[in-house]
Order: structure tokens, then sequence, then C-alpha cells
């Protein structure tokens, strides 16, 4: 291994070439005898130790530091590069540094992240080039030794949190529910204000209320229920593959089910989440240990589409699995697509006997605007096309609807806060 | 433990380069057998690859007579220019010359100097196959017919004839080869009336079939015979114990008189540091062309454009020109979004959405019914004449146009309700 060093010096001999060309294959000997020396002289890259350390999870857009010792085993003190090989989307803007090891001793590789994707990134080896003390030539050794950086989904829809939250808190004591046996929690009692339902009116609570300075209805208020699941199915398979925008499908519904597994789990309610194509791929659960946004994300960082058909066939044995009550399933998938008359609508009625069935789906805003343009013969093929899409998908979802089921279909951005809006809804009407 | 916090994190050179070794062991043997074969192939073939070559083995060489002259003690000294030539001539003044002409002449001066040498008793020989090459050699020089040519290829067969006065050619006294033939008054083998392969001129001894003396055809009838003799081999002359074998080249034209090349007046360390130059150039190369380790791969991500299926769905009307179709497709999604629009119920039948949709908007009742009606009276399967490409486009417009009409009026009846 040589520098571009070597390469001066060894412009810079020319001038002796012209002065004493006969001794040309001297120049060469001496020329190649610096290197030489160099290259013995120079530590060994191969009496080196690297310790990767652990590194955090990180989201998506978010920095991150990649550290690794290098501990060096010699007695010569080790002056080069290193170079560590992560994959392009970890973003690394410093992996080629300029490193020093002083014999017995170590130093730390801090390496700036900058994620582009999601998943586990990896850099497979890094590569050590140690210099002669001259720095004209050394000698490069390859360590391959992975290190392994979490990325989690980016979550760009945390922004809809705060405000879903305050509508949840907003529900909590301030709703009326329909009251049905002994199921709903009964909490306070208090004044009536303009809005309240005239049914929520404790008449009894008002006759005991009544005083000299007039009359005060009083309302029951009621909490909302808590202590209820939420599974949310997400379907990985072909499907979600489809690039919408300038992402897939399924990355539109790992965010929404984000979105709403950390709006649930702050309402009280247990969430679970898997992820499946053939078989489930990625599991989470509020009942694990940890702060559930962070398990959560880290099991959907892992989820990436898979180009197989979705097996439907095996949901309500998995659901069952997770739980033998009543609960909310909300199943992420593509409406429009034809196969899911094959596949999901004939496991939804086992489904729906037990629990309350969502099913999200993200939109095409594409379809819209080819359905809308119709300046060319083509493009009234086009549009013709895109209607007869959406008409299919229209068919599908008023198929779902008339199956009781809820069809929450929102542009990609949009589906997350619709899906949230829908719970909040679902809650507040105790249909949970 | 200990072992492990010790330990280096990649193997040690040795073990590196005997892993590589064993990793490379198939092609390191495919390498090592290449090159032995390759060195095999330049060993065993000869260089001479040249047409009438003395050391081309090949069918068209002549390394058989060179070979034959060799034992007989006949030195060869084969030249490329005139300089040369003269230059060995002066040397060996017994020597005997032969010219073969392939593709150009000799120079006028030579030719010259070559009929005083033939006229003070140097035997010169000029062997050629195109004979009009001959004709710079003097205004009696005129070329004959080719030698006769029988059907399967082979060449007549030519006797030396009565009038020859050579010896080589009376001891050869026949000889079987293509080529060509010289008018000459007198000389052997004749080929007609006149014509002769072997003639002697005013500057030598002509013979105009090479082919005869090549490994091919010099054992047919008494070609052998007559290469010896003619080149001085022959039992008769022991005399001429060396040939100078001038084969006039492109080098000629280049000689003294010309300009000198601008190359030979650089300095003395130009070449060196040319050399050098290239040398830092390849040192360039390398430090430039090190990658720092393994080039990283980037597993990339399953990704299908979504609506895909319905541009290829698109294309499929186009091709089909399924004009009432994407019509029918057209007008009913049109007719779905009034209904919600209008609030009109799930099952109301066309009549009924266009009906309103006209009280919306306040159009032509009978116009409206016209437009969302086309389903009916010409949809597929019926009968009505086919929409062109610009009724097509104009519908789909008008349908659009309806649409965004009946919004803006249930927008404002809402407004002010």
């Amino acid at each position: 291994m040589i520098t571009f060093r070597f390469l001066w010096v060894a412009l810079g001999m020319s001038v002796l070439v012209i002065l004493i060309p006969a001794w040309w294959w001297l120049w060469l000997v001496v020329l190649i005898g610096i290197a030489v020396v160099d290259i013995l002289a120079c530590a060994s890259p191969r009496k080196l130790r690297l310790v990767r350390e652990q590194t955090s999870p990180t989201r998506v857009g978010e920095r991150t530091t990649a550290t690794t010792r290098l501990e060096n085993l010699g007695t010569r003190t080790l002056r080069g590069w290193a170079k560590d090989g992560w994959q392009p989307t970890a973003g690394a803007t410093n992996a080629l540094q300029k490193v020093q090891v002083n014999g017995r001793g170590s130093t730390e590789l801090h390496i700036e992240l900058a994620p582009e994707r999601r998943g586990e990134l990896t850099s497979e080896h890094l590569t050590i080039r140690s210099l002669g003390p001259l720095g004209l030539a050394g000698r490069q050794v390859v360590h391959r030794l992975p290190h392994t950086v979490q990325v989690l989904p980016e979550f760009a829809s945390r922004k809809h949190l705060p405000s879903r939250l305050r509508r949840l808190r907003e529900l909590d004591g301030a709703t009326a529910v329909q009251l049905r046996g002994a199921g709903t929690e009964f909490d306070s009692l208090r004044d009536y204000v303009r809005g309240d339902d005239v049914r929520s009116i404790d008449w009894r609570a008002t006759a005991r209320r009544q005083d000299a300075a007039g009359q005060h209805l009083v309302v029951r208020t009621w909490r909302p229920e808590r202590d209820r699941r939420v599974i949310l199915c997400l379907d990985s398979s072909r499907t979600s593959a489809a690039r919408i925008g300038d992402e897939p499908r399924l990355d539109a519904g790992l965010e929404s089910s984000l979105l709403l597994g950390a709006l649930a789990s702050h309402a009280g309610d247990r969430v679970d989440f898997l992820a499946f194509a053939r078989e489930v791929t990625a599991r989470a659960s509020s009942s694990e240990r940890g702060m559930f946004l962070n398990v959560l994300s880290t099991a959907a960082s892992r989820v990436e589409p898979a180009l197989v058909e979705a097996d439907f066939s095996q949901l309500p044995a998995e659901i069952a699995a997770i739980t033998a009550h009543k609960s909310l399933v909300v199943i992420f998938t593509a409406v429009d697509s034809p196969s899911l008359h094959e596949g999901l609508l004939p496991v939804l009625p086992a489904l729906t006997a037990k629990h309350r069935v969502v099913v999200a789906s993200v939109s095409n805003p594409e379809l819209t605007e080819r359905a809308a343009a119709r300046e060319t013969p083509s493009e009234v093929y086009g549009a013709a096309a895109a209607e007869r899409a959406m008409i299919e998908a229209e068919a599908v979802s008023a198929e779902l609807h008339a199956m009781g089921i809820e069809v929450v279909q929102a542009e990609p951005e949009a589906l997350p806060a619709a899906l949230a809006d829908c719970y909040i809804r679902l809650k507040a009407t105790g249909k949970l | 433990m200990t072992s492990q916090t010790t330990s280096p994190t990649v193997s040690s050179g040795g073990a590196a380069l005997r892993s590589a070794a064993s990793r490379w062991q198939f092609w390191i043997v495919v390498l090592v057998i290449g090159a032995v074969v390759a060195l095999l192939i330049q060993l065993l073939e000869t260089s001479d690859t040249e047409t009438y070559g003395t050391e081309n083995t090949n069918l068209d060489g002549y390394a058989a007579v060179a070979n034959v002259l060799d034992d007989h003690g006949v030195d060869i000294h084969r030249v490329y220019s005139a300089q040369a030539a003269r230059e060995l001539m002066e040397q060996e003044p017994d020597a005997g010359v032969v010219v073969l002409l392939r593709s150009f002449q000799t120079e006028e001066r030579f030719t010259e100097e070559l009929e005083s040498e033939w006229e003070s008793g140097r035997d010169v020989l000029w062997i050629t196959d195109q004979s009009w090459l001959l004709t710079g050699l003097s205004a009696e020089v005129h070329s004959g017919p080719r030698i006769p040519v029988g059907t399967a290829g082979t060449a007549e067969v030519l006797d030396a004839g009565g009038t020859c006065a050579h010896p080589a050619a009376e001891a050869a006294s026949s000889i079987q080869a293509p080529g060509s033939s010289l008018r000459a008054d007198a000389g052997c083998f004749a080929v007609d009336d006149g014509s002769y392969v072997l003639s002697e001129t005013s500057h030598g001894v002509v013979f105009t079939a090479p082919e005869a003396f090549t490994n091919q055809h010099i054992t047919e009838e008494g070609n052998a015979a007559l290469a010896l003799g003619l080149l001085g081999a022959g039992p008769e002359n022991d005399s001429a114990a060396s040939l100078i074998w001038y084969t006039p080249s492109g080098a000629d034209t280049v000689d003294d008189q010309q300009w000198g090349s601008p190359l030979d007046y650089l300095p003395d360390w130009a070449w060196p540091l040319l050399w050098w130059l290239v040398l830092c150039a390849v040192i360039g190369m390398v430090a430039a062309g090190r990658r720092y380790g393994p080039v990283v791969s980037e597993p990339m991500p399953v990704s299908v454009p979504a609506e895909e299926a319905a541009v290829g769905r698109g294309r499929l009307y186009q091709r089909a020109n399924a004009v009432d179709e994407t019509g029918h497709v057209l007008r009913n999604a049109h007719l779905l979004r009034l209904t919600r629009l209008l609030r009109l119920g799930r099952r109301s039948d066309a009549a009924t959405v266009a009906d309103a949709a006209a009280r919306a908007t306040g159009r032509d009742p009978a116009a409206v019914r016209q437009l969302l009606e086309r389903a009916r009276s010409a949809g597929p399967g019926s009968s009505g004449p086919a929409m062109s490409h610009r009724d097509a486009v104009s519908h789909a417009q008008a349908l659009a146009d309806l649409e965004k009409d009946v919004r803006r009026a249930v927008r404002t009846q809402r407004r002010t309700e």
C-alpha cells in the first residue's frame, strides 16, 4: 500500500533522473528502498484489537454516534487511517478518520450516523491502514467485526399525540357512556352544562340539589372504559410493498400503529402488535417490560415487506392466542387489493363475531389525480382505469361496512390521525 | 477469557496468507499451468512467418532449402536494406547475391551496382513471382504468361528445354510449381514460345517461380536440384561459401538522404525521464486505486409503484380502443359520487340523479340526463354508434364539469343554509 506522498517523492526524484540519467536503476532502487523501509517500520495493523461499543436504538432522522475502541497490542505507535464500513443509508459522515494509537494504548473512534432507513443497519468491517513514519507506504488490514445500530421508524405522527391525548382526557369524566349493565364505571356527579346529553341528567340527584339559589341540573358522568384490549395486525405481504408517494404502504401502516399504540397504551388499554405475511414476523405487547412505545418501535423497525401473499386464515387463531376477551382488532391492509376477496373477507366473520374490527388502509392520492386528468385520449383511458380501481375499492369497503366493520381510508400522511380519531370516537361511544 | 481479551480481532499475517492461498488455490494453479503452456508455445513457435523466409517452416517458407544450404556450408545473410547489402558485398567479394522481390522494387542505384557486379562475375539471382517488379531492370525485360495450372490446381511440369544453357537447370531437367515467366531470347523451362521461367538478363539470372523452392513444392520434380544449383551449393561450384539474401523492404526508403527523426535530437535524459514519469503514473494509479476495505453493499427493500395496476389497465383500454367501456366506467364513477354529493339513496337510478343534478346546477335536465344516461343507451353490448376519441375526451370532460358544478352548487347551498 503506497500513498500519494510517495507519488510526490517519485515526481521529485525525476530531477535526479534529469541530472544523472545514467543512474536510472539506482534511483529506482532508492525509491523502492524507502517504500520498503516505511512498510517495515509501520506498526502492524494486525496487532490491533477492536471493541465495538453497544449503540442505543435511534430513530430515522435523528443522529447518533457509533463508537469503536481500538486497542493497540503492539509496542509501536500506529498512525494512519481507519474506515468503518457502514452501509450507505446509515449516513456515516466521517467513516474515514485519521487515527493514532500509541503502543499498548487505545483510542476511540466516533462515527457520526444519520440513518435514512429504519431497520438494523450494520457495518460489516473496519479497515485499518497503518502508515510508516515517513507516511510514504504502509499496510492495510480489514477487521471483520460487525457493528449494528437499531433504527426505529420515524414516528412523524408523534405531533398528533398531544392533541389526541387531550381529547382522551376530555373524554375522561366528561362523557356519558351508554349504560350497559354493570360494565361501565360510574365516575361522579356534576352540574349540567350546555351540550351535555339530556339523557345523562340524574333526576334524583337534581331533586336533592335543589336549594334557594335556583335549579341545578345534575348529570352523571362515567369513566371511559379502561383495560380494553387493542390488537394491531399489520399486513406486511406483497400489497404492503406498493409505493405510494415516496414510501411503501407498510410505512404508513407502521406510523399509524405507532400512534394508535401510544394513544391506547396512554389511555390504559392493553395493546398487542403483530406483523404478518405468511406467518407472524414481529410481535410486541404493552404487557412487556419497558416503555411500550420503545418496545413497539423496536418490533416495528424489523418489519420489511415480503413479496408473498398474506395468509389471513391464521389471524383468528393468533388473536385468540392473545386474548379470549372482546377487543378492538385493527387490521392494516390494502382495501383496494382484488385479492382481499379470497384472503381477508372469508376470515372476517370469525373476527366480527367476537371483536370489534377496524380495517385501516392507505388510499392512493395519485389515483385521484389520474382520474381527474382528462386532456388527451390516453389520459381519459388512464382516468377510466383509475376510476375503476376506486370503484372496486369502494365496493370492498361497502362490503366491509355491511359486515359491521369500520373502514378507515386516508392518504399516507393523514392515516395515523384518522385512525386515532376513529379510536377516540369508538371509545367515546363506548363501543370498545 | 484472557486469551480473548489479548488477542487481536484479526488473524495474524501468516494465517491470513495461508487462508488466502487456500482460497485462491484453484486460480493460482490455473495461472501457473497457463503460464507454462504459454511458455511452451512461445518456445516451440518460430518467430519467422515471412513468406519465403529462410527460417519459416510453414508451407510458404524456405527453411528446408536454407537448412540444406547450411549443411553444405553456405552462410545466408538476410538483409532488408540496400545499404546493408552493399556493405556485405564489400566485405565478401565472393558471396553470391539473391534478390527476392516481393512487393518493393530495388532502388535504381543498387540495381546499377548489381549490373556492374554481374558483369564483373558475381553471381546475382533475382527471384520473384511478380515479373512487373523486374521491369525496372531494363527496357529489354517484358513479362510473359503465367505457368499454366491444371484443373486440380497443380501446375504443369516444365522441361528444361533445348535452348537451356544453365548447368543447374540442365541438372534439374524439369520443375513443377506455379509462377510466371519472362520474355527472352533464350532461357530454360519454356512456358510457351519465347517465355521462360529461368532466363538471363543484363543484371543477372532471373527465376520467376519462387513457389518452387518453398517447403511445400521443394520435393516436386527437379525443384530441389534447381534450388541447390542456383543458390550455389551445386556440386560444380564449391566456391560460393556465402549468400547475401536481400529482400527489398520499406527500410530502403529511409536512408541517410532523408530528414533525421526529431527523436534523435532529444537530450539524453529525455528517455530515462519519460520512463520515470511512466513509473510515476503507475505509482499514482496504485495509490489512487487502493480501496479502503471491501465494497459495502446496501440490501435494498422491495418497493413497487402502487398505481402500476391502474396504469397498466389504462394502457390495455387504449390498446383495445375500449371507448365505450371507458365511458361506461367514467359515468358509473360520476354517478356514484353524485349520488353521495346530492345525498340520494344508494339505489337511486341514473334518471333520478340526473334530475337532482340538473336542479342543483340549473342546467337543462334533458342534457344532463343525456350525459349521464348514455350508459344505458350506448353501454357495452348495445348497438349504438361507437364514439370517436375526440368524443370520448369531450364526454369525459363534460362529466368532470358536471361534477364540479354540482359540488360548487351544493357547497353554496349548504353555506346559505
